[in-house]
């Protein structure tokens, strides 16, 4: 089918963005499907847009105020400022004269789509600036009230994180025990023979015992990085750091999350969900291939740096050392105080009333989405109408692991046309 | 010329030299055989693909094409991994590109930091690899071959396409020029917010007045205080380097690389000393008025002092690669002045960088069009002068005034009438009596 794409310049009341419009030849198209990463290179192009297109469901890729931060010089990246831009993109589907828009994410990209659609739907109301690390209250109009945001009618998450925070925690190193230095534990490194890592294969078969103390350590880790950032802002709200307003933060080895090299986690769901192709409800079997990310641990690229109030808003959640589990399937398993971080995906889809779909490939090799995330925030979610379909080989960004699954981005596209046809019609 | 329908189309371009976006705009029932190619190094990519004036041009029967960088969304303050050199690359692949569209006469346009950016990119494209010095400048880099991952055919050097033309409007001296220009000279120790008074532009002491944002230095200050910025400088460098040497050893917390955290960099004596590059040295053409004397009309920076104390503007941060690329640069020794009109006035190693403007320009020998609004409070009149004297080698050279303009070409005060009608007729001219 020929597919169309035009740019468009977005301008309104709430942000100035652009995206590519891709359009399939069968009009009218069902929903409009909007999608964007918090910081990958432009979002305007490739998958799913045109693939979606093709099969007679438009789609408005957009760049968003961070597009192209990739990770390491996502500096000033404030979580919630996402959904200004969000707004403007589904705010301009509908004044294209779209009825029905469907906002999607992928990895990423879908926290910040779920807390946007929860945001669009409670409000103020839904949040807890009592409660999360940024204090955000709301967004306010030029006369002091509350501003609405546009809606949509359904949510699509895609190989998603739980939450640009939660994520973060899980591939910190635990073996850090002193921000300033950079000294370790070697005793928690997980890149050392000694602890069960394979330099020669780049693989790793971890002890029971040493993963409990690499969790409490990432959790004891994380902890002491709030407090580091907490009071870097007190310093200079008294005039006492180097700036009047924020600091910088450097975070260094944030590629060392256990899964990524030891194959024997996260192997399988705790529940049958359905699988394509074919929708059989299955236990789903993990297909992923070793990552070898953790090279770039030691390097610059492995390591983050933020303002202060970007940290706080963006990539650090609350946690209990005593009870940190990365692999539970339940919010309440791991550990992760969710409500301290505006970007949880848990606590977004907790009362979400909308159509929800959870497409998550087998063999995902990213450092921060496993099967169990993708069980976990469909475990979450409060809507009467959610689904969780497994792609059979699929890796994080949906292509296959390995030719013998074929085209599993296109099994990807059929599941997510028909559902939004199904709905949307 | 109103009402034709400009077509704006988005295009992905991907060739031998990179992968970028950017969104090609022309009159479908008028083809051109001239576009005119835009990107920043660092603006937002909404602004950057809708920049002016690439929205105006292809009513007037230039097409464009603005396009987005491998940086592009990078905003001052975060542009920490952007190093200089990989950007002629980008710029690489939209000439390939417009070349291969059929397009005869490709103009590179740089606005401010892109000014620097477009003289960089022409000047390697007319002379190859040569322009690195063989690694001399403080970045060590040394060309588009096999050791960094770039090969041309049969493994040798990688040769850009060069354009037919470059417009700088309210271009800067140099990404490490504008750096220094502003950089806080009373910070002696960049680990500490001790601030030297002596040196301290926000001092009443010193001639700054708290109450109207405004001051009046005079000589021995500004001298002292020149020195004191080369000096900072110098500081940056050396630890910078020391710093990079230590993770070269194998002895950083880090295995390839580290950050520089860089404070109170928003401490520039123009910004709110209005006696400073009041005027151009010789006489230019001044729209709409004919040949003249250029004089500013600049204002104040508003509320500069506490932009310089705040993260949000006056902090940055960058790799060490970064930083030496991107925002170093060497003075010849306590000779630095920011408003010298020539290059051997300004006190400045250019072949220390491979980011700056006058440095770039003696290479470049395709006509040139400098523009430089008055009211321009970020770029002086002296900085176009400067780019039109280092361009010796070129034969056809503009430099024009555009009297009562801003940084972007808006004018200060509707008394000024509309400036970027005026400049949007000075291109069209330019482009049309050269290229059309």
């Amino acid at each position: 089918m020929t597919v169309s794409a035009t740019f468009q310049a977005i301008k309104n009341d709430f942000a100035t963005i652009e995206g590519v419009l891709y359009q399939g030849a069968t009009r009218p198209s069902p929903a409009l499907v909007v999608t964007t990463h918090p910081r990958s290179r432009s979002s305007m192009t490739g998958f799913p847009g045109p693939d979606l297109a093709a099969r007679g469901v438009d789609t408005l890729c957009f760049d968003n105020r961070f597009s192209n931060s990739p990770a390491g010089s996502d500096l000033d990246t404030i979580f919630e400022e996402l959904a200004l831009d969000v707004a403007a993109a589904v705010q301009h589907g509908r004044d294209l004269g779209y009825r029905r828009v469907v906002v999607t994410g992928h990895s990423a990209g879908g926290p910040t789509m779920a807390f946007y659609q929860h945001l669009a739907t409670h409000g103020p109301a839904g949040l807890r600036p009592d409660l999360s690390l940024s204090g955000f209250a709301g967004f306010i109009d030029a006369a002091g009230q509350p501003r609405q945001l546009p809606a949509a009618d359904g949510l699509v998450l895609r190989s998603s994180t739980v939450g640009t925070a939660a994520s973060f925690l899980i591939r910190l190193d635990g073996s850090v025990i002193d921000e300033h230095s950079g000294r370790r534990d070697p005793r928690l490194d997980p890149y050392a023979p000694a602890n069960g890592f394979d330099r020669a294969q780049g693989e790793a078969h971890y002890e029971a015992g040493f993963l409990q103390a690499y969790y409490r350590a990432q959790a004891a880790r994380m902890q002491r990085l709030i407090e580091h950032a907490q009071a870097a802002l007190e310093a200079a709200a008294a005039g006492d750091g180097p700036y009047t307003d924020d600091a910088f933060i450097e975070v260094p080895r944030t590629r060392a999350n256990p899964t990524t090299v030891d194959l024997a986690l996260a192997t399988e769901t705790a529940e049958a969900h359905p699988l394509y192709p074919g929708g059989s409800r299955v236990q789903i079997r993990d297909r992923r291939p070793l990552n070898s990310e953790q090279a770039a641990n030691d390097r610059c690229t492995g390591a983050a740096i933020h303002r202060v109030r970007a940290m706080l808003s963006y990539r650090l959640v609350q946690v209990d050392p005593a009870a940190f589990d990365p692999l539970s399937p339940e919010p309440d398993g791991t550990g992760i105080d969710f409500l301290s971080s505006n970007s949880s995906t848990p606590t977004s889809l907790a009362n979400l009333p909308c159509p929800l779909l959870i497409l998550q490939g087998t063999a995902d090799e990213s450092n921060s989405v496993k099967l169990t995330s993708a069980e976990l925030d469909w475990r979450a979610a409060g809507s009467p109408d959610k689904e969780l379909a497994f792609i059979e080989g699929g890796m994080h960004s949906m292509l296959p692991v390995d030719p013998s699954y074929g085209d599993t981005r296109s099994v990807c596209a059929d599941v997510f046309a028909a559902w939004v046809k199904a709905r949307f019609a | 010329m109103a009402g034709r329908e400009i077509e704006a189309s988005y295009r992905l371009v991907e060739n031998d030299f990179g992968r970028i976006d950017g969104v090609l705009r022309r009159d479908p029932s008028s083809p051109s055989r001239v576009v005119l190619l835009e990107t920043h190094p660092r603006a937002a990519s909404a602004g950057n693909l809708n920049a002016w004036p690439c929205l105006d041009l292809p009513a007037r029967g230039i097409d464009t094409f603005a396009y987005n960088n491998r940086y592009s969304n990078s905003t001052a303050g975060t542009e920490l991994v952007t190093v200089w050199e990989p950007f002629a690359l980008d710029v690489a692949a939209a000439v390939q590109a417009m070349r291969e569209l059929g397009y005869e006469r490709v103009i590179l346009y740089g606005h401010s930091a892109g000014g620097p950016l477009v003289s960089y990119y022409q000047n390697l494209a007319e002379h190859g690899s040569a322009v690195f010095r063989a690694g001399k400048t403080l970045s060590g880099f040394t060309g588009f071959t096999g050791s960094t991952g770039f090969t041309g055919a049969g493994g040798g050097e990688l040769r850009l396409p060069a354009a037919d033309g470059v417009i700088l409007q309210n271009g800067t001296a140099g990404t490490g020029s504008s750096f220094l220009a502003r950089l806080d000279a009373a910070i002696l120790d960049e680990d500490s917010p001790v601030r030297e008074t002596s040196l301290d532009l926000f001092d009443p002491r010193n001639g700054y007045d708290p109450g109207s944002g405004s001051a009046t230095y005079d000589q021995a200050f500004l001298a002292a205080y020149f020195v004191g910025q080369t000096a900072r400088m110098r500081r940056l460098v050396d630890q910078v380097r020391a710093r990079a040497a230590e993770v070269a050893a194998g002895r950083g917390r880090l295995a390839d690389d580290g950050v520089v955290v860089i404070g109170n960099i928003r401490a520039e004596p123009a910004s709110v000393d209005l006696a400073l590059a009041a005027t151009s040295a010789g006489t230019w053409e001044v729209l709409p008025h004919g040949r003249q004397t250029a004089r500013s009309n600049r204002l104040v920076v508003p509320g500069y002092a506490g932009r310089n104390a705040r993260l949000d503007d006056g902090g940055t941060a960058h790799t060490y690669r970064s930083f030496l690329s991107y925002r170093a640069i060497l003075d010849v020794a306590g000779t630095y002045d920011p408003d010298a009109t020539d290059v051997a006035g300004c006190g400045l190693d250019l072949a220390s960088t491979n980011a700056s403007t006058p440095g770039n320009l003696a290479g470049v020998s395709v006509p040139l069009l400098i523009t430089v609004g008055t009211a321009d409070t970020q770029v002086h009149i002296p900085y176009g002068e400067l780019a039109y004297a280092s361009a010796a080698a070129c034969a056809d050279r503009s430099l024009v005034f555009i009297d009562g303009a801003e940084h972007d070409m808006r004018p200060i005060s509707p008394a000024f009438g509309d400036t970027r009608a005026m400049h949007l007729d000075l291109l069209v001219d330019w482009l049309t009596s050269r290229y059309l």
